[in-house]
């Protein structure tokens, strides 16, 4: 692929600004979150002794540990792949010439710039069993005759926990999809069209493998996304019915700043760090992509 | 030096290498304030409320002092404990501070804020005016820390309006006599007569939680602050199991995240009692805000003894203001003389908080004073409010209460969800309590 | 022709759906921000029998206390005064976003430009290191870049903020660049070089226009996520003249004395600069320049 070897040092410019910035925000605070997941740091106490792999195994046997995990777990099972599936679609639909796409346009790319508690805040008032503007629409229509508490029950809780998340992660999916499909030369859909390609042969033939890649990003972004946020269930239901929204990431923010037990909440980081790597290795090996730099 | 003071020195130099040379340069750069030319400044920390009103005070206060300035940092409030825990542990320049009771305990062991009557005497003279509980929740091992910026009451409210049509004529006064009213409004088509505030990540709920004990009669811990509340006989032991029944068994009560949702909730008029911060009375009986205002009521506690959670927010004064000198520590006690205490003869802020948003207070004085009575007549029964402050408990507070608090919230929370019986989550949290004490304890 | 007719009627169903879905909350966010509070809680649910109002807007703008919260006696009363500070957070959000948003599209393409281009030692490894870094949860790094940015003598500026975003931004930009720019044939760029550009020229004019699609994306993703940003806003921000909006609305939400429609008014009114964002993005770059180039 590469025809010429072209010297070095240009690239090494050419990196540099963005490698040094990324380099002195990760060398120091990854040591030093590594360090502290093998000491007990709490700011209230003094001293601050090494304690091997004490604070791991705590974190493993804790009540919460594979209880919020499995939830998590869920919540990444069902909401990544209709994100991506969806993204997919959605941006399709966006290519297409229709009356009224300059609203459609912008308006899938909304629910971005609102900060996540404040999606969860906004969710929480739209499910609100007492008060909820679904609710209130779906008596207003008859549908229901009494509110549904759909927050304070284990299911609808899910439910609607995972429809906020799903709303306010799809448009960045949606912006790579839809690049991703603009590069696709569009002769080679007419020659399908010429060929009797119906229209799904088109999306598995030509369609697919020119996103592969970019859905690969999706599915690793989502994943991470979904494993490190709990604004959005806390915001809605504060973790419950019970532990039913409750996810892994919030322990790592009780444990560290609310319980100060800050090498807890690092070897907690930790463990996520590692699940999380093992998932996006699984991704690239199941989805072949071009996402890692192939070596000569 | 007293023996306090050697410890809390060793503690800083402790901080500074374990946060390695970052925080030692950090002390440096930002931790040494900066002196203006004759100015002395004060770095003030608050949690976002009334902003507009905090600066227009800190402009008065600025006017009276003209060789003082205030910069005012301001965090929300559901996150100002761990940005305070963030900004002593890095020495991040910080005078004076919104301090609560439940903090207090463990701001002080880590040496982060200093005892006022130390260095100001004077504030003795303020102890007769305020509240028992107020004091009690701004002392730390004998000594005074602050003074209040407010203090109020977790109460048990209900709506008047809705008990009278159904013909309730005196509100519940025991948790039995609660769920016969809640009963009886069920039966007749109200599907939850209680709404509680509940949530995994906030304090309220658990602290909503004491003040039902309280009224019981009952204190989860005992003088050598262990606990007892896992007792099947303790009141604590009951209320939960109380609780969990209003929700799961007897379908009484459902609950929402935050307060913010159940005062809008109660004005549904689907709700008839609500458990929660008094301030939030000024917002249910507020025509502007609920369609239902004017029919919701302060009823004592239910409980065969009818305390409640009584708590104060104070002014506190860091051990960093406390280091930069005499002329730091002289201006940083005007300020909290002026804020917490009288300015003219009269507690002059603390009666601002009071009238304009309905923010409890614990300088008695403030009771008689015919603005703040006249102001709270709009939204609560003054006299009510007074009997139920005479008789409220101020909480156990110990420097590891903050972090078992989340670990008690989580267990309550899955016993609530049936998830684990009543008596198991208590056990847990009982025996999460002893091990943090033995930790704190050195 | 049928197969037509019924493409347009998928088409017009899917695009109301999509439109419902995320658009349909800001519907009710905008229409509780103009409802009084009393009507919106009110059962059965009737919205409209109390009328319309402006004045939580003209709040956030002047400080004019609605009418009714004006209760008796005082100039201040109970209104969420946080809401004064949101004119100008969003300048500051809108700063910090658009400088992070700057350093993503310049180092980033830089460095993309690097890996997808040149050959290098260490060009591997150093790419694996970049992608890599995103991989431990922000809480448990909180700390370690506090001290960074207090070390700096950076705390409560715009400058710590852009950088830290651009951090957490600039993985995935890079990631995303790189992909885009090596499914541009290359026989495109060696014309270029034949025909008397150096590789920056070459860069500038062939790359850069054949990669519109991805850089649009890389400056919305960045925008965006810095502009929602709130972990590190909270903590390195703590006056006015700095915070970000995401930290205001936080504030306001948690405030007992918000009321429903003004907490509204505050999100609709923090979503307006990036709704303009949204449809100039649209209208002017993609519609004109990407979808128009794609059907030429």
């Amino acid at each position: 692929m590469f025809k010429k070897v072209r010297g070095s040092s240009l690239a090494y410019i050419l990196i540099l600004p963005a490698f040094a910035l990324i380099l002195i925000f990760t060398l120091y605070p990854f040591g030093r979150a590594l360090w502290t997941s093998f000491h007990r740091i709490n700011p209230v106490l003094p001293g601050n002794p090494f304690v091997g792999f004490s604070n791991y195994t705590s974190v493993f046997s804790s009540y919460y540990f594979v209880k919020s995990l499995r939830n998590t777990l869920i919540m990444i099972g069902f909401t990544v792949p209709i994100i991506t599936i969806m993204s997919i679609a959605i941006s399709r639909l966006l290519i297409e010439n229709f009356y009224g796409r300059g609203i459609l346009r912008p308006a899938v790319l909304i629910p971005w710039v609102i900060p996540s508690a404040i999606t969860g805040l906004i969710w929480q008032w739209l499910f609100n069993g007492s008060y909820g503007a679904i609710n209130a629409l779906l008596s207003r229509m008859g549908v229901i005759s009494d509110y549904i508490p759909w927050l304070t029950e284990v299911l609808t809780a899910k439910f609607a926990v995972m429809v906020a998340f799903i709303w306010a992660q799809l448009p960045f999916p949606i912006i790579l999809m839809l690049a991703a499909m603009t590069a696709i030369p569009s002769d080679l859909y007419d020659a399908a069209k010429v060929d009797g390609a119906t229209a799904f042969d088109s999306f598995r033939y030509i369609t697919w493998p020119h996103i592969r890649t970019m859905a690969v990003i999706v599915i690793i972004y989502e994943t991470l996304t979904a494993f490190t946020s709990y604004s959005i269930p806390y915001a809605m239901t504060g973790g419950g019915p019970g532990t039913a929204t409750s996810m892994i990431s919030y322990y790592i923010w009780s444990l560290s700043f609310d319980q100060l037990q800050f090498g807890k909440g690092a070897a907690l980081a930790a463990i996520i760090a590692g699940l999380s790597l093992i998932f996006i290795f699984a991704i690239i090996k199941a989805i072949p992509s071009e996402i890692m730099l192939e070596e000569e | 030096m007293t023996e306090e003071q050697e410890r809390m020195i060793s503690r800083r130099d402790f901080l500074k290498r374990s946060a390695g040379g970052a925080a030692a340069l950090a002390a440096i750069s930002s931790g040494i304030p900066v002196w203006g030319q004759d100015k002395t400044s004060l770095d003030f920390a608050v949690w976002s409320y009334g902003i507009q009103t905090v600066l227009d005070n800190i402009d008065k206060f600025e006017e009276t002092y003209p060789d003082i300035s205030v910069k005012l940092h301001d965090f929300p409030w559901t996150d100002y404990r761990s940005t305070m825990v963030n900004r002593f542990r890095n020495q991040t320049s910080t005078d004076v501070l919104y301090n609560g009771g439940d903090w207090l305990p463990e701001f002080a062991l880590a040496g982060w804020v200093v005892p006022l009557e130390r260095y100001f005497p004077r504030v003795e003279e303020y102890k007769d005016e305020i509240a028992d509980y107020a004091i009690s929740e701004m002392t730390y091992k004998d000594k005074l820390y602050g003074l209040p910026y407010y203090a109020d009451l977790i109460t048990f409210m209900y709506n008047e309006k809705i008990l009278k049509e159904h013909g309730i004529n005196e509100p519940p006064s025991t948790w039995e006599e609660l769920k016969e009213d809640s009963m009886k409004l069920k039966e007749e088509g109200m599907k939850n007569p209680i709404m509680y505030e509940v949530a995994e990540d906030l304090p309220n709920f658990l602290s909503a939680f004491w003040s039902m004990v309280y009224g019981r009669g009952e204190r989860p811990f005992n003088e050598d602050n262990e606990p007892v509340f896992n007792d099947p006989d303790h009141a604590a032991y009951k209320q939960l199991e109380w609780f969990t029944k209003s929700l799961n068994d007897w379908d009484l009560a459902t609950y929402l995240s935050h307060e913010t949702e159940v005062a809008p909730a109660m004005g549904t008029g689907e709700h008839a009692f609500t458990i929660l911060y008094n301030y939030n009375l000024a917002q249910l009986n507020n025509p502007d805000a609920n369609p239902r205002a004017g029919q919701f009521r302060l009823g004592l506690m239910p409980g065969n003894e009818q305390h409640c959670f009584g708590f104060a927010k104070m002014y506190s004064m860091s051990q960093m203001a406390a280091q930069r000198g005499r002329g730091v520590r002289d201006a940083a006690w005007k300020f909290i003389d002026y804020f917490g205490g009288k300015v003219d003869g009269t507690y002059k802020v603390s009666k601002r908080w009071a009238v304009e948003k309905g923010l409890g207070f614990a300088q008695l004085p403030l009771y008689d004073d015919p603005d703040v009575r006249d102001a709270w007549s709009s939204w609560v029964d003054m006299d009510r409010y007074r009997e139920q402050a005479e008789i409220a408990w101020a909480p156990t507070r110990t420097s590891w209460y903050g972090a078992w608090s989340p670990f008690m919230r989580s267990q309550m929370m899955q016993a609530i969800a049936g998830e684990i019986s009543v008596g198991r989550a208590l056990d847990n949290a009982a025996k999460r309590w002893d091990e943090l004490k033995e930790e704190y304890t050195f | 022709m049928g197969g037509e007719n019924w493409k347009r009627v998928i088409v017009y169903i899917s695009a109301v759906l999509v439109f419902l879905f995320t658009f349909g909350p800001f519907v009710g966010v905008f229409l509780a921000s103009i409802v009084p509070e009393t009507a919106l809680i009110t059962r059965p649910p009737a919205w409209f029998s109390k009328g319309f109002t402006l004045a939580n807007y003209r709040y956030i703008f002047t400080g004019d206390i609605p009418k009714g919260f004006a209760t008796k006696g005082t100039a201040r009363s109970r209104v969420s005064q946080e809401a004064l500070q949101i004119p100008r957070t969003l300048a500051n959000s809108f700063i910090i976003a658009f400088g992070t948003m700057l350093v993503n599209l310049i180092f980033g393409s830089m460095a993309a430009f690097a890996y997808s281009r040149l050959r290098f030692p260490g060009r591997g490894e150093t790419f694996m290191f970049i992608l890599l870094s995103r991989l431990i949860p922000l809480v448990a790094l909180a700390v370690p870049y506090y001290l960074i940015i207090q070390t700096l003598g950076l705390l409560d500026t715009f400058w710590s903020l852009i950088m830290i975003h651009s951090v957490l931004t600039l993985p995935f930009t890079i990631l995303i660049l790189t992909v885009y720019f090596r499914g541009i044939p290359e026989d495109l760029e060696d014309q270029a070089l034949v025909d008397g550009c150096n590789q920056f020229q070459m860069f500038l004019r062939v790359i850069i226009p054949l990669s519109l699609p991805s850089l649009v994306a890389a400056a919305l993703f960045s925008f965006m996520l810095s502009y929602s940003e709130f972990l590190f806003g909270l903590l390195i921000s703590s006056t006015t003249s700095t915070k970000p909006i995401s930290v205001v609305l936080s504030s306001l939400s948690n405030n007992p004395d918000v009321s429903i429609s003004l907490l509204n008014s505050s999100i609709i009114v923090a979503i307006i600069p990036s709704i303009i964002l949204a449809i100039v993005v649209w209208r002017f770059v993609i519609q004109d320049l990407i979808l128009g180039a794609l059907k030429g």
